[in-house]
């Protein structure tokens, strides 16, 4: 084999592998495919992106009251602000920049997208009453998608009692709440979401399930 | 496909990637060095879980490569496929003088079934068939029951046939029955066969269960979730007979370690027959198990609800349509969806759009509806929506608006609305005003490309790499033409078969070896292709041009396959000639025109299982059938098999006797998560041949239609919310 052959083989080899595969049309080729595919699996590990700076400000809250929700990964400290994407009956949808949607009734998740595995509905009318009781039980269901696109439902049977009086912070204000533990259990899993109710039986901050495979969010009402 | 081998390599890739996936830790049986779940060498009664399919590489020094692949069909029934490069005796003249030895490549085929599940007393039995397909050199069956003893210990006995009874076989128990079983006719070899016998590839079901029979046994012990151990006592002795395979045999007692480090990944360190060390890896995978769980789609808008007051009105001002039909257009394009038309009455939205991201059109219909919230008039209650595929509209689901509002975001809401939704053929053109989207006409794409290239006459497997241009551009909606070039970085190879081609036939396939060798830039396919619908369910298509790597011409197809039918019936007709090697514009390299064509029946039986039959004229010239079964998941996943039977001779097909393969489909929203409907496939054929080829044109009708059918979009209707 001449030399100039070797080199000539090597030149398209790194030709190759230095393109990026570019176009409308790339994803019919396997190797772009896996290279897409290495970066979505490194980037579904990476937990909601995390912004350098706070994503919203005290003021910025207050300026427009109710506005606002910060959503976190629990156990992490990156925070997104959500704002309100649409409304139907007590359900209110609030958005992220980036795509991820939760729905609240009365500060309940009804519901999640955008995440790896959301929450595609529960049903949350006994854990309402079994709060504006200050405590007791709730039979509820949720539901996921399973990975071949299934629903799955999951029925909880769930707990419900006060925690006593804690002070807690949402974004810079001490705000005075009950808190209320919510302890869930089914054939499958067990969990335990909290609420932190304020004066006016408001929930300004809470701990919720989205799904086993994505675990806890934490919202702040600011 | 026209570069198939490289999506051979993508399937590989994809396999060592999803290793990286952890699912909850439980420990099925461990694999063999033949790919199946049993111990070392023997079987046990044990099932890996369904749907369980995995890639085993195995070696030893003597008993040389295997590559094998396993699947667990359902809970019972198990397959398996493997290559294997070994080395056997040559022609045994006197069986005290060894003849010395020779690589050989072989392929073979395993099935398994439990009889009975385990019990409290009572152990499974299973039932299989080691290489029933194959050239035989591994041919054997066996019965073996299997019985655990606390979590951690399970011990296996049976009794095997064929190879599995050379180890102090006795006379076979089954002659009590029948003198049949006495004897165990002699399994003829094609290579070295006769003219006109034996061409491996064909059932033995002359030799089941016949001649002398074998007792073996072993358990495996869970030492920890990780590690585990095995010993077993084969009742294979690898004796020295004829095109067998040369294992150093010294003791049947084998022994062995596995390490788990996760539920896709096992590695196996073995000392067999007293003689030599074994190694093994496999990677598992389910396809009920998603590793990036429900995908990850960006969140859809949310529906807008009306206000109750507004949903009383019974008419809007239409002077807004075009400003109505435009903001549409923009708003679907969010969710990566082409407005194609719309026609909107007082009560009623009709929308016909191409869906080109979500796998799920039931997905897509969701988005849809959701985007025709924000923006319809109140008085509109009916959205109809007409998915197309190719320019052609394939079905209309007709959803209530108020349903939507009252069931989003509630416990059930899925089954609800596919209860209320209507999902049948598609209404008239009539009507319909053009979206004014501006779509992009014109699509290219430039990337690498690896490819396998099996068996060409450098040895069985070798990689290609290199850059792939592809380009499309539409005409009208139904008409467009589609082009592909790849350059290998390779340069100029020789070409040439691995095997011999000593056939009466044009080497339709076989040549395939000599196919883009010559370091050019290789045209894979380049079409002009029509696509429309002839009837409320007929389907038609028109491919002019390049139509695949070897062969190019015109094909022509319809479709009959109404919305909610399990049926589908069609029929292709097709006129090619062979292209030159060089995969250039040419045509002069070889004289060889051909009329092809099939009658084609498809039946979805349920239950995930979809049946393929197709009769007619095959590239060589030959007359037959291709009978094929797959079983399909609803995340878009398939593994199946199929075999051809043609009026071309055995022996004029040569090695393997007749086509027959198993193919595997995998989407990639599986791996990556973000919505595509790109999906990889492979086919692992005992051998591609010159019997039983069929064109490989894009884009056929059946495949096209049926993601807007009912049966795949009640599949898939979970994703309706999402």
């Amino acid at each position: 084999m001449s030399f100039g052959k070797i080199s000539l083989s090597a030149a398209l080899i790194a030709a190759t592998f230095g393109i990026t595969s570019c176009g409308s049309l790339n994803e019919q080729s396997p190797a772009a495919g896996i290279s897409r595919m290495v970066k979505a699996r490194i980037a579904a590990r990476s937990e909601t992106p995390a912004p350098a700076a706070p994503v919203l400000t005290r003021q910025a809250a207050d300026a427009s009251p109710g506005a606002f929700i910060l959503l976190s990964r629990a156990g992490t400290t990156s925070q997104a602000s959500m704002v309100v994407a649409g409304v139907n009956g007590n359900k209110v949808t609030w958005m992220s920049a980036d795509q991820v949607s939760i729905t609240l009734d009365n500060g309940l998740l009804v519901a999640t997208r955008g995440f790896v595995q959301d929450l595609m509905a529960s049903d949350n009318t006994q854990v309402i009453n079994a709060l504006v009781a200050s405590g007791g039980t709730a039979n509820r269901t949720i539901e996921y998608l399973d990975g071949l696109d299934q629903i799955s439902p999951e029925l909880l049977q769930c707990r419900i009692a006060s925690g006593g009086i804690e002070n807690i912070e949402t974004l810079g204000k001490i705000v005075k709440t009950e808190r209320f533990d919510e302890d869930c259990t089914s054939q499958k899993m067990r969990f335990t979401n909290i609420y932190w109710i304020n004066d006016d039986g408001a929930i300004v901050k809470s701990r919720q399930l989205v799904s086993p495979g994505v675990g806890y969010v934490e919202l702040i009402r600011p | 496909m026209p570069i198939k081998q490289g999506y051979a390599v993508g399937l590989v890739a994809l396999f060592s990637l999803a290793s990286g996936s952890v699912h909850a830790q439980d420990n099925g049986p461990s694999h063999t060095f033949f790919g199946t779940s049993d111990l070392l060498e023997m079987p046990t009664a044990e099932s890996a879980e369904r749907s369980d399919i995995s890639a085993t590489f195995s070696y030893s020094g003597s008993g040389g490569y295997k590559t094998s692949f396993s699947y667990q069909l359902t809970d019972r029934l198990a397959g398996a496929f493997r290559y294997a490069v070994v080395d056997q005796y040559r022609i045994v003249t006197d069986p005290d003088v060894n003849p010395g030895t020779y690589e050989t490549f072989d392929r073979s085929f395993d099935l398994e079934y439990r009889l009975t599940n385990e019990s409290t007393y009572l152990p499974a039995i299973a039932v299989g068939l080691r290489d029933f397909l194959g050239t035989g050199r591994f041919s054997s069956e066996y019965v073996v029951a299997s019985k655990s003893f606390g979590p951690n210990l399970i011990v296996s006995t049976g009794l095997g046939w064929g190879r599995m009874g050379t180890n102090n076989g006795f006379s076979n128990p089954l002659g009590v029955i029948d003198s049949y079983f006495d004897d165990r006719p002699v399994f003829v070899d094609r290579e070295f066969a006769d003219e006109g016998e034996g061409n491996g590839g064909l059932i033995s079901g002359g030799q089941f269960f016949r001649g002398d029979a074998a007792i073996f046994g072993g358990l495996e012990y869970q030492i920890s979730p990780k590690f585990g151990f095995k010993a077993e006592y084969s009742s294979n002795s690898y004796p020295m007979v004829t095109f067998t395979p040369a294992v150093d045999y010294k003791s049947p007692l084998n022994f062995g370690l596995t390490y788990r480090p996760n539920n896709s990944t096992e590695l196996n360190l073995a000392y067999l027959y007293g003689s030599e060390i074994s190694i093994g890896i496999s990677s598992i995978l389910n396809p009920e198990k998603r590793p990036v769980l429900s995908g990850l789609d960006s969140a859809p808008a949310p529906l807008k609800v009306r206000p109750q007051d507004a949903r009383a009105a019974t008419t809007w001002d239409q002077s807004n349509e075009p400003a109505l039909r435009a903001a549409l257009a923009q708003l679907l394009l969010v969710e990566g969806i082409t407005l194609d038309s719309l026609e909107v009455s007082d009560r009623q939205a009709r929308v016909r759009y191409s869906n080109a991201k979500f796998r799920s059109e039931a997905q897509a219909i969701g988005r849809v509806s959701r985007m025709m919230s924000q923006i319809m008039p109140a008085s509109i209650e009916i959205f109809v929506l007409e998915p197309m595929q190719r320019g052609m509209a394939v079905s209309a689901t007709t959803l209530r608006r108020s349903d939507l509002e009252r069931l989003e975001n509630t416990v059930g809401a899925s089954e609800a609305i596919l209860e209320s939704a209507s999902i049948g053929p598609v209404g008239p053109d009539a009507g319909l005003l053009d979206g004014t989207a501006a779509s992009d006409k014109w699509q290219w794409g430039i990337g690498p490309y690896v490819a396998l290239v099996l068996f060409d006459a450098s040895g069985p497997v070798k990689a290609d790499v290199g850059l792939q241009f592809d380009g499309r551009y539409e005409l009208n909606k139904n008409l467009v033409i589609s082009g592909s070039v790849t350059q290998s970085a390779l340069g100029e190879r020789p070409g040439g078969a691995f095997f011999d081609n000593p056939n009466d036939y044009e080497n339709v396939r076989t040549d395939g070896a000599y196919f883009g060798r010559d370091g050019t830039p290789n045209l894979q396919h380049l079409t002009l292709s029509h696509y429309g619908r002839l009837a409320p369910n007929v389907y038609s298509r028109v491919s002019l041009g390049y139509l695949e790597w070897m062969h190019g011409g015109v094909s022509a197809e319809v479709l009959w396959k109404p919305v909610g039918s399990r049926l589908a019936l069609g029929a292709e007709v097709n006129y090619t000639a062979m292209r030159n090697r060089d995969m250039g514009f040419k045509f002069d390299e070889y004289d060889y025109q051909v009329a092809t064509g099939h009658l084609s029946a498809y039946y979805d039986f349920g239950k995930g299982f979809q049946g393929k039959l197709d009769v007619g004229r095959y590239l060589a010239g030959d007359w037959g059938a291709t009978f094929a079964l797959d079983r399909e998941f609803q995340n878009g996943w398939r593994v199946g098999g199929y075999f051809t039977l043609t009026d071309m001779p055995f022996d004029q097909f040569g090695e393997g006797s007749f086509d027959k393969g198993i193919r595997v489909t995998i989407p990639y929203d599986y791996f990556i998560g973000s919505p595509t409907r790109k999906d990889v496939s492979t086919t692992l054929q005992s051998l591609s041949r010159d019997g039983g080829a069929r064109l490989m044109v894009d884009g056929r009708l059946y495949e096209t239609v049926r993601s807007g059918h009912e049966a795949d979009l009640t599949d898939s209707w979970g994703r309706f919310w999402r």
